[in-house]
């Protein structure tokens, strides 16, 4: 079983600062499926996507978690990128005078790989992505909108075909018509290359193209509920208030 | 005090007016103290550690021939100067093509142009009057009203042996409604010496400047830099800085604003390693209204490295409307590295838009964090993130090969570094 393609998240507890947020987050997710995570403000949906990439500020007290059989949280953020983890960040960070060529070309390297080979696939998607030729030489997020930014991190997740990718609110900042197209082409890695998604997101409307496999409430920094994509609707509809009731 | 013998007479065949200008400044020199860390402007340095009585002068006399390769052969002007002696100076044609711009010895210019020490400071301090006593012949750039000197001029100013002490001075006067670039590289070899290089600039009404200098001298080198610009009205100058090497390597930059609606921008990028000092003092003194001076110093300091950069903007009561702006960035990348950044603002009148800022901090742990999250290696992710730190600066400079040496010095220190961090 050690070698099963799963990412695992078990008993997850962990603090931002001094303060816990994730009191027990149990969740797991094969290849190709896509999980949502919904729920209030200040739940916790961000924390449990940092935590999983190992963001300075948070840490784990209990739990684990694994990625096809191997355990992350002692690896080094690049690690657990390179052992299959992609995050695209809800506020993308600005680095000043660094291009996305840039790493490309360095992973490229690392992997052994021809970065020639890695720069044409980051042509070729921007283009699916409707992203200009002449954006992708611009300085990291710096001078971005918020649309462009959230455009970019999806350019990366799909030039560097991780195994799982955590969405923070990836919805959030783009039009209707960016979303569907990010939404169609992240729908279409998971189907082309098994990609495993974790999608935080408060809109349904995301939700509608990626199809989720299984819907989580994370309320209080607990998983209140687990259904399938009609649940989304359903709390669209109604709101956390019942679930608030409950904690 | 001077440290070094006062018979020079014989060894300089300097014309009379030059013999005078040297005969005072070493009058000067025995009556200047050597500098003191207790004075403001030699604050944190480490100048009471130079050995001066281990150093003599070159002594280099202007009229030994010496056959040495060219400096960069691909441009079209070109000096070099070899243990404070000038090579390649263009001595049968200073009176460069029909264009009347003069590129060579200060001696060797006609009487017309006796006033032109006029335009320049007397030497004040220590090393000002070490400069001019012992500089064995000033180099002279003078750009005559009105013309524009379309390619750069290139300078290297090296000292190949130890126990040296070099005292360059190059002067350039700028007539009005003219242009001229200006490249100087500064390298040294192995072993202990002195550079003590002098740059004297005047930029008429009108006329356009871009200079920029870029130093990699040897580890063991002790440098003592001046440059003192002054901007007449509605001139135009951009320098720039570039500091990888050196023991010692302190530079002075002094930035009158003389002429009303002048603009002056300053820009630095420098990387300090193992044991180095890199020590830089700025000056913009806004004596005119409607004057403009903008400065951005960056530096990363890694290992036990230390930096200093001290900075005044002075406003005079009549320069009203003065925009000026002085911001220092240093990245300390070791525990040990240290950086001090005191900026200082002196205004003496209300119309102003002035503002400072200098900051002293680690690599930035949130870029750091986004770009592991993208696969990149610790070491990696830093060198990046340094790298893109300092293109803001180098990338804007005017001269492309300068662009692409000091990228490729800062590439190479940086690779360096990842590969000792990653064992």
């Amino acid at each position: 079983m050690k070698n099963e393609k799963l990412l695992t998240i078990e008993g997850l507890c962990a603090n931002a600062g001094n303060k816990q947020v994730l009191k027990g987050v149990d969740i797991e997710i094969r290849p190709s499926e896509v999980h949502a995570v919904m729920g209030p403000n200040g739940s916790g949906k961000s924390t449990l996507a940092h935590v999983l990439m190992g963001r300075p500020g948070y840490q784990v007290t209990a739990g684990s978690i694994t990625v096809d059989g191997v355990d992350i949280l002692p690896l080094k953020t690049w690690e657990r990128s390179q052992a299959g983890m992609f995050i695209a960040m809800q506020q993308p960070i600005e680095v000043p005078g660094v291009k996305v060529p840039d790493l490309i070309t360095e992973t490229a390297i690392n992997a052994g790989l021809d970065p020639q080979d890695s720069l044409s696939l980051l042509y070729e998607e921007a283009k699916s992505l409707g992203i200009d030729e002449n954006f992708i030489d611009r300085e990291l997020n710096v001078d971005l909108s918020g649309g462009e930014k959230k455009r970019n991190e999806t350019l990366q997740l799909l030039v560097s075909k991780p195994s799982y990718a955590i969405l923070d609110e990836i919805d959030s900042g783009l039009d209707i018509d960016s979303l569907v197209l990010i939404a169609k082409r992240i729908q279409k890695a998971t189907e082309d290359s098994q990609l495993g998604v974790l999608a935080i997101t408060h809109f349904s409307r995301l939700l509608e193209i990626l199809e989720p496999d299984k819907i989580h409430v994370l309320v209080d920094g607990q998983i209140v509920e687990t259904g399938s994509a009609e649940l989304a609707v359903r709390l669209e509809e109604e709101g956390y208030q019942k679930f608030l009731k409950k904690v | 005090m001077n440290p070094f013998s006062n018979q020079i007479k014989d060894i300089f065949p300097d014309t009379v007016s030059i013999r005078e200008e040297r005969n005072s400044a070493l009058e000067k020199l025995s009556e200047t103290e050597f500098p003191s860390p207790e004075q403001e402007i030699w604050r944190y340095s480490k100048i009471f550690d130079l050995d001066l009585e281990s150093l003599k002068p070159s002594f280099s006399s202007p009229d030994d021939k010496k056959t040495e390769s060219s400096f960069l052969d691909t441009k079209d002007l070109s000096l070099v100067s070899i243990n404070d002696g000038w090579l390649g100076s263009p001595k049968d044609s200073n009176f460069l093509d029909s264009s009347q711009v003069y590129l060579g010895s200060l001696a060797d210019m006609g009487k017309e142009f006796a006033h032109i020490e006029e335009n320049f400071n007397k030497p004040k301090d220590f090393f000002d009057c070490l400069n001019r006593s012992y500089n064995p012949e000033t180099l002279v750039i003078h750009v005559p009203d009105g013309v524009a000197l379309e390619s750069p001029i290139y300078i290297k100013i090296q000292s190949v042996t130890s126990d040296l002490v070099v005292c360059p001075r190059i002067v350039v006067n700028l007539g009005e409604n003219s242009e001229v670039k200006i490249v100087e590289h500064h390298l040294s070899g192995t072993g202990v010496s002195l550079s003590i290089p002098v740059l004297d600039v005047h930029v008429g009404q009108n006329s356009r400047l871009k200079h920029c200098v870029i130093q990699n001298l040897g580890e063991e080198t002790w440098q003592v830099s001046k440059q003192n610009f002054q901007l007449e009205k509605d001139s135009y100058v951009e320098m720039f800085t570039a500091a990888f090497g050196g023991d010692y390597a302190r530079s002075e930059i002094r930035c009158d604003l003389k002429g009303r609606g002048s603009e002056a921008y300053s820009a630095a990028a420098y990387f300090g390693k193992g044991e180095q000092t890199l020590d830089f003092r700025t000056f913009q003194k806004h004596e005119a209204p409607d004057t403009t001076s903008k400065l951005l110093f960056k530096g990363a300091l890694d290992e036990d490295s230390r930096s200093i950069y001290s900075g005044l903007i002075k406003v005079l009561p009549e320069a009203i409307r003065t925009k000026a702006q002085q911001t220092n960035r240093n990245i300390k990348l070791s525990e040990n590295a240290w950086a001090e950044s005191v900026p200082n603002l002196e205004i003496e009148t209300n119309d102003v838009m002035c503002s400072h800022a200098s900051t002293v901090s680690g690599i930035d742990e949130e870029q750091l964090f986004y770009l592991e999250s993208k696969g990149i290696e610790t070491s990696v992710a830093e060198r990046l993130i340094i790298a893109g730190f300092f293109d803001g600066v180098i990338s804007k400079v005017f001269d492309p090969l300068l662009v692409e040496e000091a990228t490729s010095i800062l590439t190479e220190v940086l690779q360096n570094r990842s590969k000792s961090e990653g064992k």
